[in-house]
């Protein structure tokens, strides 16, 4: 799957300059990761002496990762740049190519039986992600260069958690190995989550990113992350008796919703909201992980899907409304934005609303569940808000056709739209029948022995 | 501490690397930085010798001119490339370099991390020191790079002695190939902005 995963970055890289083709070979390239993915045995196998293994826990997760990846690629050709040399354009063109080359380290950290080689493989699909940035200003370090340093920080935490997790049973009478594990494993996960407060990087690297390229750091990245963290859980049941870090992950998952909220408000630029709005649902997902119950970590899950089905729908919605500016187009974007929003705000119908109802409920304090649900209020206020200025362009439109409308491949935006529908579908989907993801995610759940 | 000749090496070897980090931290001219990076991945190289196979610790000086190599290709370029700030600050930085090597050796010579021996841990932590005071310093993508690989070549040598897992320190030498091909991107990339704004970017 890595493999062809490089090859359709290749692919597209090659075709950059022919949007169609560009749509066409990354279907073709997530068809054969499906088809792979699907004729793949459940045993774990050895590679270079390190163990991958694709069982039901790992499938569970990695085909979500594939189809928003996938999704956003095909997006991507919705932010078409007439072919140049310029970096921009090139960057912009071959977007698709960056996400599908960050997505092979990613499946590869996924698989891993490793934690330290899992944690590496992840960096090294986020330092990938980082060559579709485009610096601001050439007088200053900016916001990727930042990503990058920290990037490499957390992962240095994250190794030295654990290591010290590792040597703690050792020596169990000493505390300072488990105290400095925590340290270190909420500072590197909450880094590279950009949970509040630890979220400061967040805003000026999303200024320096193609939105797509965001959407996947958020929607993708950000995932694996979790995935890992739960992981490493799995592995150190002791570690949720021992320590507070399911109460510290809690915590900042309360924080995280909140902030989001306050930062959403106040935010009308297009990456920072979707980063912002994302916050929202990550609060919820990390609370999810915090109450430590199997309903509750099921419901991170599906918080988890709808978050980056949300997003994917969300920045696929902004490509409409700020590339094509036809009417139609526009209406089509403004309804995605506002499908995608409505999903990170858990608003009803939606995966994120089932995933909600079952984790606020476990929540001890009505004073944090009022203020949940007040802050989700404040982040639908918020994308009510930044849709505003959308809709009342939408209504001086010309009906018929906008500026460069003549320019650009008509074919294109059809497509788009067709993903779009798909994206809303799913989230629909699971909203009317989520016991078609409850089912496999309780079974992951039940594997996993930190959980009550 | 005993003072036999093992101990007097590992010593000058420290001191070399102290010299070398902090030079890195002072000097603005590029081929002077590239030289000094260099000379850090030799030293690096010394110390790992001491932990893995000769063969294995000598992939760092080949990652380490590899990344030199892109280093040089970037500068020529891009015009104007500075270290950091202006030569005025070049007061400030040895300050703070030196403040920063007190605080390590007063640190790292009372406490004792989980056994490892104390020239590594020395070193170790003031790469991961100086990689920091480096990037901090920084004004530009390329010198801040240099920041990010000092940083990863302290990490290196911490992760070596506590893991000793030949796997990651593959995957770090790839890492570092692949942080100063960002580093290099980053800094050959022109703002290339519509004033100030990317194409459908709202205000």
């Amino acid at each position: 799957m890595a493999a062809i995963c490089l090859a359709t970055g290749g692919a597209i890289r090659v075709l950059r300059r022919l949007p169609r083709f560009v749509f066409l070979a990354t279907l073709a390239g997530a068809a054969g990761m499906l088809f792979v993915f699907a004729s793949t045995p459940d045993q774990s196998f050895n590679l270079v002496g390190r163990t991958l293994a694709l069982d039901a826990t790992t499938r569970a997760f990695l085909l979500p990762a594939i189809g928003i990846t996938a999704a956003l690629a095909l997006l991507s050709p919705l932010t078409f740049l007439r072919a140049g040399d310029l970096p921009a354009s090139v960057i912009a063109n071959s977007l698709g190519a960056f996400l599908f080359w960050s997505l092979a380290p990613f499946i590869l950290a996924i698989a891993l039986d490793s934690f330290p080689l899992a944690v590496a493989f992840w960096a090294l699909g986020l330092l990938v992600l980082i060559f579709l940035a485009q610096t601001r200003r050439i007088d200053r370090v900016g916001g990727a260069a930042h990503f990058l340093f920290l990037t490499i920080l957390a992962t240095a935490s994250l190794w030295l958690a654990n290591r010290l997790l590792e040597l703690y049973p050792l020596t169990p009478e000493n505390l300072d190995l488990l105290r400095g594990a925590v340290f270190f494993l909420i500072f590197g996960s909450g880094v590279l989550l950009a949970v509040v407060p630890l979220n400061l990087w967040l805003g000026t690297f999303a200024d320096e990113m193609p939105l797509l390229g965001i959407a996947f750091l958020l929607g993708v990245g950000q995932s694996v992350g979790f995935w890992l963290i739960a992981q490493l859980l799995t592995r150190t049941p002791w570690l949720v008796e021992k320590s507070p870090v399911l109460n510290a992950f809690f915590v900042i998952g309360v924080l995280s919703v909140i902030g989001g909220a306050v930062i959403a408000l106040a935010e009308r630029r297009d990456h920072r909201f979707l980063a912002a709005l994302a916050l929202l649902s990550l609060g919820d997902v990390l609370i999810g992980l915090g109450l430590g119950s199997r309903v509750t970590f099921a419901g991170a899950g599906m918080a988890l899907l709808n978050r980056a089905f949300g997003i994917a729908l969300l920045s696929g919605g902004l490509c409409f409304v700020r590339y094509h500016p036809e009417r139609r187009w526009q209406t089509i974007g403004i309804s995605a934005i506002l499908a995608g929003g409505g999903a990170l705000c858990a608003l009803p119908l939606t995966l994120g609303a089932v995933a909600r109802a079952a984790i606020y409920r476990e929540i001890p304090d009505p004073n944090i569940v009022l203020a949940l649900y007040a802050a989700n209020a404040a982040g639908l206020f918020a994308l009510m808000r930044f849709i505003a200025p959308m809709l009342k362009a939408l209504s001086g439109f010309a009906p018929q056709i906008g500026a460069d409308a003549q320019a650009e491949y008509k074919i294109i935006p059809v497509w788009g739209t067709v993903i779009v529908m798909i994206l809303f579908g799913a989230i629909v989907l699971g909203g009317l029948a989520p016991q078609i993801i409850i089912e496999p995610l309780m079974a992951v759940a039940s594997k996993m022995e930190f959980l009550r | 501490m005993t003072f036999d000749f093992e101990n007097v090496f590992n010593g000058l070897l420290v001191l070399l690397l102290f010299v070398t980090a902090a030079a890195l931290v002072w000097v603005s001219a590029w081929r002077l930085t590239l030289f000094l990076l260099l000379a850090l991945y030799l030293l690096l190289a010394a110390f790992l010798m001491q932990l893995v196979a000769p063969a294995v610790a000598l992939v760092r000086v080949v990652s380490g001119g590899l990344v030199a190599l892109i280093f040089l290709i970037t500068l020529r370029g891009v015009a104007g490339a500075r270290h950091g700030g202006a030569a005025d600050a070049r007061a400030f930085r040895a300050f703070a370099a030196l403040f920063v090597a007190i605080c390590i050796l007063a640190i790292s010579l009372a406490t004792n991390f989980l056994g490892i021996a104390w020239h590594i841990q020395l070193g170790a932590v003031w790469l991961l020191a100086a990689g920091l005071l480096i990037a901090i310093l920084a004004r530009d993508a390329l010198p801040f790079g240099i920041g990010a690989l000092v940083f990863t070549g302290g990490f290196s040598l911490l992760e070596i002695a506590i893991e000793g897992s030949l796997f990651l320190y593959g995957l770090l030498n790839i890492a570092d190939l692949l942080i100063a091909l960002v580093a290099a991107h980053l800094a050959s990339l022109g703002a290339e902005v519509e004033g100030g704004r990317r194409r459908g970017e709202s205000a």
